[in-house]
């Protein structure tokens, strides 16, 4: 064990009460800034993400929908809607003037491992294959829906696990993986996707769905979701005539960003605040501790002084304490903010609906790495002024001293 | 600037003084001491015994005339110099000892070790056989023959006081400084503790060392070479 660490520990030892205070306190200034970070860059990459592969400008569904749950909701989290509307009408709205294009979907049961191979909950979607641009631009085989989806064929969403092999099993049906569809940040990254006919005949057949039927008609008359674009400058006179067919919620994409990148703007500008306090908070306690430190140790530093210690190896000496309790810190920090960060994304979903997009190994390792510098910066500066003052420790104050520590 | 440590004449004093704002605490000190010779500095409480051994050892800056360390005026050497002086030339032993708490005895003799610079350790393969790398060894060697042998892995605050200054002793001889400065070496101590501390200060004087002590001490002041009286006579 070298000398530099000795002493280390041991001022860990003698000094616990501060020394921990300092690993506490850049812990929790990590932690929260890590996880602070984390979420930010996961929610900022999802929003982008999901209004560029969102897809549709504008989506329809029964107006019943939108009696429990937002529009984020309905546009991002993929919250399984189990409201349905007949088919006609889409074939009415595709006929509207100033629609560019329209597809329908078809939502049925929230998956789970009781009934398929998907392990976590995951939703069912029946698309027209025919119509759809939505999911093709999102697949990692493009052909694979160009003659459509065959029953017993289905699309996977990014975060859907379970298909590992190409196979699996989907409501006691043998299926095949026709495609992998590209991380969206929304609802559709843990959907399962198949054609809409099947989709509807799986539905049928689900003994609880009956009450649905009964109330709107059988499911292969029915649709969940009308999808469309709007050609350029047509878009206030189409939304009159969409809202003149009746009961219909409208949710427009543009609108709906907009006001989430509002609200996590507000919600990042407070964790920002929030992490910039304890970010100061931390280079305070480091200032006030290195500034004690170098009174309390300065027999110490005087007789490593009297014993041919240069300034310089002074100064490396109280560098490396700072930055070893300030890496313990960080380390530790690193961990509990990950935790932190799993418990907020919980806590965040589970109040608001928005887009998120789990950031990758390598920007975690990045977020990491600069909050760490970050902090390893805070304890440069704490230790500006105690380093000036040990610099300037005469080698004389030696001879006043006892023993050391 | 390099520093010759290989000189004969170790320190030389001239007209040598010091003083705390208007206090003067030694005044026209003049000593040589060589190598293999053996300086008792004797006097009252506050005559300036532990300033001068202060001085000499580049603790302290003097206030009036002239000194020169290995052949070298301390006027012209800069900060670097001075610490490599103190590194490597000097070996202080202090009154209160000054061990660190936080080491065991093998560690506080080797405490030195840990500031030694790339260039040090060419002028210590000249004066210690083996070179740095034998210092772990050669420290053991010092407390074994200082009888701390079954002390080596204490902490400081398991030793007695004579145990303190044989291993205050050990670290000051580990690198075989050319002069050995010591401050009241056998204060506090027992008859036996004593005697083994002298020994050893005396038996490093005869090894080449130039050593210089304070003393309360009539027997100890009058084993040395040369006898300085600073303040009123004892």
């Amino acid at each position: 064990m070298t000398f530099v660490r000795k002493l280390i520990l041991h001022n860990l030892r003698m000094r616990w009460v501060q020394s921990t205070s300092i690993v506490f306190m850049v812990l929790l200034g990590v932690a929260v800034l890590f996880a602070f970070m984390l979420v930010g860059r996961g929610a900022n990459d999802g929003l982008a993400l999901s209004e560029q592969r969102a897809g549709a400008q504008l989506l329809l569904l029964p107006a019943k929908a939108g009696n429990y749950l937002s529009d984020t909701a309905l546009l991002f989290s993929g919250a399984p809607v189990h409201h349905y509307m007949s088919s006609e009408l889409f074939e009415e709205v595709r006929e509207l003037e100033g629609v560019e294009r329209a597809t329908f979907q078809f939502f049925s049961q929230t998956l789970d491992a009781s009934c398929c191979s998907a392990s976590g909950e995951t939703r069912l979607v029946g698309i027209d294959a025919s119509s759809d641009w939505l999911v093709a631009p999102l697949l990692d085989d493009p052909a694979a829906l160009s003659d459509g989806l065959a029953d017993g064929q289905v699309i996977i969403g990014a975060a859907v696990d379970g298909f590992e092999k190409g196979t699996g099993r989907l409501l006691n049906n043998d299926v095949v993986v026709a495609a992998v569809m590209a991380a969206t940040g929304t609802g559709l990254d843990s959907s399962i996707v198949v054609s809409a006919d099947w989709a509807r005949q799986l539905a049928a057949a689900i003994a609880g769905y009956q009450p649905f039927w009964e109330l709107n008609g059988q499911p292969e008359t029915l649709i969940s979701a009308i999808l469309l674009d709007v050609q350029p400058g047509r878009e206030e006179r189409l939304e009159a005539k969409l809202e003149a067919l009746g009961d219909l919620r409208i949710v427009e994409r543009s609108a709906v960003v907009a006001q989430t990148q509002q609200r996590l703007r507000a919600v990042f500008a407070l964790l920002a605040g929030v992490a910039a306090v304890m970010a100061l908070a931390s280079l305070l306690q480091l200032c006030a501790r290195y500034w004690s430190l170098s009174w309390e140790r300065r027999g110490e530093f005087a007789l490593y002084r009297a014993l041919g210690a240069t300034r310089g190896d002074l100064r490396r000496l109280i560098c490396g304490e700072a930055f070893v309790l300030t890496g313990a810190g960080a380390l530790l920090g690193l961990l509990v903010g990950g935790g932190l960060f799993a418990l907020l994304l919980a806590q965040l979903s589970a109040a608001e609906a928005f887009p998120f997009l789990m950031p990758s190994i390598a920007v975690i390792a990045l977020i990491a790495l600069a909050v760490v510098a970050a902090f390893a910066l805070l304890a440069l500066l704490a230790i500006i002024i105690p380093l000036q003052r040990v610099a300037r420790i005469e080698p004389a104050l030696a001879l006043q001293q006892t023993d050391i520590g | 600037m390099a520093i010759a440590f290989n000189t004969q004449t170790v320190v030389s004093a001239e007209g040598l003084g010091r003083s705390f704002a208007s206090t003067t605490v030694i005044a026209d000190v003049s000593l040589k001491l060589n190598r293999q010779s053996t300086t008792a500095l004797v006097g009252p409480s506050g005559s300036g015994k532990s300033t001068l051994l202060s001085l000499l050892g580049l603790l302290l800056d003097k206030s009036a005339g002239h000194l020169e360390l290995f052949g070298s005026s301390v006027e012209s050497l800069d900060a670097g110099t001075r610490a490599c002086c103190r590194r490597l030339g000097i070996g202080f032993v202090f009154q209160h000892t000054q061990l660190i708490g936080a080491l065991r005895a093998i560690d506080n003799v080797l405490v030195q070790t840990h500031f030694l610079h790339a260039e040090d350790r060419k002028v210590l393969m000249t004066r210690i056989e083996g070179g740095v790398t034998t210092l772990p060894k050669r420290a053991l060697v010092l407390l074994e023959a200082f009888g701390l042998k079954d002390r080596v892995h204490h902490f400081p605050h398991q030793l007695s006081v004579g145990q303190k200054r044989r291993v205050a002793l050990a670290r000051a001889l580990l690198l075989k400084p050319p002069l050995l400065i010591a401050d009241e070496p056998t204060n506090d101590l027992d008859a036996i503790s004593a005697q083994l501390v002298c020994e050893a200060l005396f038996s490093a004087a005869a090894d080449g060392h130039a050593l210089i002590f304070a003393t309360h001490d009539n027997n100890l002041a009058r084993r040395a070479d040369v006898t300085v009286s600073l303040g009123r006579a004892i």
